[in-house]
C-alpha cells in the first residue's frame, strides 16, 4: 500500500533534520515496531516494511490487508518525531522534546504537574492558517472544582473537560463559552465469560435486560451523553443508528433468569473505580439490578488495580472505559477478536463468526461494505454480551470569551493550530 | 551535646529498617503493577512481559527487597519506573513547593494560634470557600498554581497565599488547643502567684514567665505537624495545583510506581526524625533543667 504521505510532509518540519525525511518516517515506525517501551507496537504490528519511494513518498508494505491503517496514522502512532534528536537525547527525550516535534507548536520546556510550555514554530510546513498563538501553557490542576474556577476567574483560557455535574452551571455562566464536543469512546463493563454467573449466556442478557441506559445517562451522566447501542460511537461513520440500544424489560429478565437455571436471581460482584461518576452509575445499576432480583455487590479499586484485575480474568463484572480511535477497528477488533494471553479481550469471548467478520473487517476497503460488517458485529456482541455498553460520554471543553476559531475534532486531541485571542 | 546528637541519629537506624520494610511490603501486597498501569492502553503481551524483566519486577519480593537495599546502602535510591529519572532528582525538585508550603503554614498558624483563634474546618472545604472568595469573586489573588517565591518574589508569595492560608488555620486549631490547655495549666502554678504578688503586670507574668513554661507541649505538636506538613499536604498541594511532596508520592502511589514511593517516604520518615530532634534541641534551649538529662 503507497501512503500518500502525512508521516513524511510532517517530517519536513524539521530544519536540523540531517536525513532524507522519509528516511525519518522509516525510522519512526521502526522505532514504534522494536522499542520496549514502545505502547504504539499493537497498532503498527501489521507493518511488514517500509520502503522509500521517493523525497515525498513511502511505500508500506502490510503482513495482512487493514483498511484501518490510514485511520490509526492520523492518531497517535502518525506523530513523527525527529529520530536525530531521539537518538541524541535518549531517555532525556521524555522531559526535553525540544526540537524533537513536526508540530504547528514546538516544546519549549516541561515541569512536571506545573506545566508544559510551546511556542509558535514559525517554519512549519502548512502555510494555511496558523499558527497564530505566541505560546500555549498547559497547566495540569487536578481538581475539577478548581479548574473550572481558574477559567471563571480569569486565570486560564481554556478547560479540556467539564464534569457533566457542571455542565449545566457553566452554560448558565457568559463569560464562558462551552463546547460539546462528542467523543470516539464508549464507557461499558466486561463480562467474564470464564467463571461463573456469567459463563452462562441467558444470566449475562439478564442482566442486560435490567440495566435502564437512559436512566442511567438522564440521572448519573446528567445528559452529558448517549446511550450505548454498542462499541461504536455516534460520531463514527460506521455508526449504524437503525439498531437501538437494549432496552430494560423486566418480563424478559424473568425469562433468562429461569432460562440460565436461577429463577431466584443470583448474586455476582462488579468492579469498578473509585471515582464519584463510577460509583454514582455503579449504584445506580445495583439499584435497577435489585428490582430484577439480582444482588450486586460493588468492589471499588483504583485504575492501577482495575486494569489488573482485568489483565488476569480476575472479576466477574468490571467496568471499562475505552477512549476510542478513529477507525471503529479500534473500538471492536482487540475487545472480541479471539486471543490467547493477554489482550483487551478481558471478558474471555471467543466467537467463530465473530472473529471471522471482525478479520473481514480488516481486509475490504469500502467504507460502505466496512459498516456493515460493523452492524453485524454489534448485533452479535447485543446477543453474546462480552460487554454491556452503557453510554458514549460528550466531553464538553470550556473556553474564555476571548479565545476564537477553535475547531473541535472527536477524538479526544485538542488542536490550536487555527486559535486566535480575541 | 554532640554526643547526644550522634546517640540519637544512631537509634534512627532501626526506625529506618522498619520503615522501609513496611513499605516495601505493603506497595508489593497491594493489587495493580506498574506495568499495568504505564502501558493501561496497550493490549501488546509480550512488551509488558519484556518490560517487567528489565525493571526486575519478575523476581521474588525478598531478592527485590534486598537489591534495593543493596543499593540504598550505597546512597542510590533507584530510579522512578516512570520517567526514569533518580528519586533524588524527582525528589529534589518537588521539596521546594513543599517546604516553602510548609513554613509558610506554620507560620500562619503560630500567628493566628497565640493572639487568637483556629479554624477546624476540612481542608478541602477551606480551600474552596477562599477559592471562591479571594480568587473568583474578589480576584486579589491567584486561584491555582505555583510561582517560586525566591525567584518569582511578590508573585511568587501571592501564589502561596491561600494554600498557606488554608494548611495554616487548619493547623491553628490544634496548636490553639494545645497552648490553652499547656497555659491553664502553668497559670495555676505557685510561682505565677508570687510573680503577680511582687507586682508584675499580667502581661509581664504571662509573656516573661507563663508563656515560656507552656511551650513545651506546644514545641512538641509543632515539631509533628512540620514534619506532617511537609509530606502530608496532599489535599491543599491538589487543590491548589502545587507540584509538591505530597502530589508526587500519592500520584507514585497510583502508579506503582515502587522506587518512587519507597524512595519518598524513606526520605519523609528522615525528615520526620531530623524534625523531631530539632524539637528535642528547642526543649534544651527552653527549660535548661532537661538539657542536664
Amino acid at each position: 500500500m503507497a501512503l500518500a504521505n502525512h508521516a513524511a510532509l510532517a517530517i519536513d518540519n524539521l530544519q536540523l533534520l540531517d536525513e532524507a525525511r522519509n528516511v525519518a518516517a522509516l525510522k519512526e515506525i521502526d522505532r514504534m515496531k522494536t522499542e520496549p517501551k514502545s505502547i504504539r507496537k499493537g497498532e503498527v504490528a501489521n507493518i511488514e516494511s517500509v520502503d522509500v519511494v521517493d523525497p515525498f513518498t513511502i511505500k508500506i508494505n502490510l503482513k495482512k490487508p487493514d483498511a484501518s491503517l490510514l485511520a490509526t496514522l492520523t492518531d497517535r502512532a502518525g506523530m513523527m518525531v525527529s529520530p536525530k534528536v531521539v537518538q541524541e537525547r535518549g531517555v532525556e527525550l521524555g522531559r526535553n522534546a525540544k526540537g524533537a516535534g513536526t508540530g504547528p507548536f514546538e516544546f519549549v520546556e516541561w515541569v512536571k504537574d506545573d506545566h508544559l510550555l510551546i511556542k509558535r514554530h514559525d517554519n512549519y510546513w502548512d502555510k494555511q492558517g496558523g499558527p497564530y498563538l505566541d505560546r500555549i501553557r498547559y497547566r495540569p490542576i487536578p481538581d475539577d472544582t478548581v479548574k473550572l474556577q481558574s477559567l471563571q476567574g480569569g486565570e486560564i483560557d481554556v478547560i479540556d473537560y467539564v464534569q457533566p455535574r457542571d455542565v449545566a452551571a457553566v452554560k448558565a455562566d457568559r463569560n464562558v463559552v462551552v463546547l460539546d464536543v462528542p467523543s470516539l469512546a464508549d464507557f461499558a463493563y466486561q463480562l467474564n465469560f470464564g467463571r461463573p454467573p456469567f459463563n452462562v449466556k441467558a444470566l449475562r442478557q439478564a442482566v442486560a435486560y435490567a440495566i435502564d441506559l437512559e436512566q442511567i445517562v438522564k440521572g448519573v451522566w446528567l445528559n452529558v451523553g448517549f446511550p450505548a447501542n454498542g462499541p461504536i460511537p455516534p460520531t463514527s461513520w460506521a455508526y449504524d443508528k437503525s439498531i437501538p440500544f437494549i432496552r430494560r424489560d423486566l418480563a424478559k429478565v424473568k425469562a433468562k433468569l429461569a432460562e440460565g437455571g436461577k429463577p431466584g436471581g443470583f448474586e455476582f460482584t462488579m468492579t469498578t473505580n473509585n471515582i464519584p461518576l463510577s460509583v454514582q452509575e455503579a449504584e445506580v445499576i445495583q439499584a435497577q439490578l435489585r428490582e430484577a432480583g439480582i444482588t450486586m455487590k460493588i468492589k471499588l479499586v483504583d485504575a492501577s488495580t482495575l486494569i489488573s484485575d482485568g489483565n488476569a480474568k480476575n472479576f466477574e463484572m468490571i467496568s471499562f472505559q475505552w477512549s476510542g480511535r478513529p477507525d471503529p477497528d479500534g473500538n471492536v477488533y482487540q475487545f472480541f477478536r479471539t486471543t490467547p494471553g493477554t489482550s483487551f479481550n478481558w471478558s474471555g469471548i471467543s466467537n467463530l463468526q465473530l472473529d471471522a467478520l471482525l478479520d473481514r473487517s480488516r481486509e475490504v476497503s469500502s467504507q460502505a461494505e466496512r459498516k456493515k460488517i460493523f452492524a453485524d458485529v454489534t448485533k452479535i456482541l447485543q446477543d453474546e454480551l462480552p460487554m454491556i455498553f452503557i453510554v458514549h460520554p460528550i466531553e464538553p471543553k470550556a473556553f474564555s470569551q476571548r479565545v476564537q476559531g477553535y475547531d473541535p475534532i472527536p477524538d479526544g486531541m485538542m488542536r490550536f493550530k487555527d486559535v486566535w485571542l480575541k | 551535646m554532640a554526643e547526644v546528637v550522634f546517640r540519637r541519629l544512631l537509634a534512627t537506624i532501626p526506625v529506618l529498617l522498619l520503615v522501609t520494610a513496611g513499605v516495601f511490603l505493603l506497595l508489593h501486597l497491594t493489587p495493580g503493577d506498574p506495568i499495568d498501569a504505564m502501558m493501561a492502553e496497550s493490549g501488546d503481551a509480550a512488551a509488558k512481559e519484556s518490560l517487567r524483566r528489565e525493571l526486575g519486577l519478575d523476581r521474588p519480593l525478598h531478592v527485590q527487597y534486598a537489591l534495593w537495599m543493596g543499593r540504598l546502602v550505597r546512597g542510590d535510591l533507584g530510579r522512578s519506573i516512570r520517567n526514569g529519572e533518580p528519586v533524588l532528582d524527582n525528589v529534589s525538585r518537588r521539596l521546594r513547593p513543599s517546604l516553602e508550603l510548609a513554613l509558610l503554614a506554620m507560620s500562619v498558624s503560630l500567628l493566628v494560634a497565640f493572639p487568637l483563634f483556629g479554624i477546624c474546618m476540612p481542608n478541602f472545604l477551606l480551600a474552596l470557600l477562599l477559592i471562591f472568595l479571594f480568587g473568583v469573586t474578589l480576584r486579589w489573588l491567584p486561584i491555582s498554581g505555583y510561582l517560586d517565591p525566591l525567584e518569582e518574589g511578590w508573585a511568587g508569595l501571592r501564589s502561596l497565599v491561600l494554600p498557606a492560608t488554608t494548611l495554616g488555620l487548619a493547623l491553628a486549631a490544634v496548636v490553639t488547643r494545645t497552648l490553652r490547655s499547656s497555659l491553664l495549666e502553668a497559670l495555676s502554678e505557685d510561682w505565677v502567684r508570687t510573680a503577680r504578688a511582687k507586682g508584675l503586670s499580667e502581661g509581664a507574668v504571662i509573656y516573661g514567665h507563663v508563656l515560656k513554661n507552656a511551650l513545651i507541649p506546644v514545641v512538641t505538636v509543632v515539631g509533628l505537624q512540620l514534619g506532617t506538613l511537609i509530606g502530608g499536604a496532599v489535599i491543599t498541594e491538589y487543590v491548589f495545583a502545587l507540584p509538591g511532596i505530597g502530589r508526587l508520592v500519592v500520584d507514585a502511589v497510583f502508579a506503582r510506581d515502587y522506587p518512587l514511593v519507597q524512595g519518598v517516604i524513606l526520605l519523609i520518615a528522615v525528615g520526620f526524625i531530623i524534625s523531631n530532634l530539632l524539637v528535642d534541641l528547642l526543649y534544651g534551649w527552653i527549660d535548661p533543667r532537661i538539657r542536664l538529662r
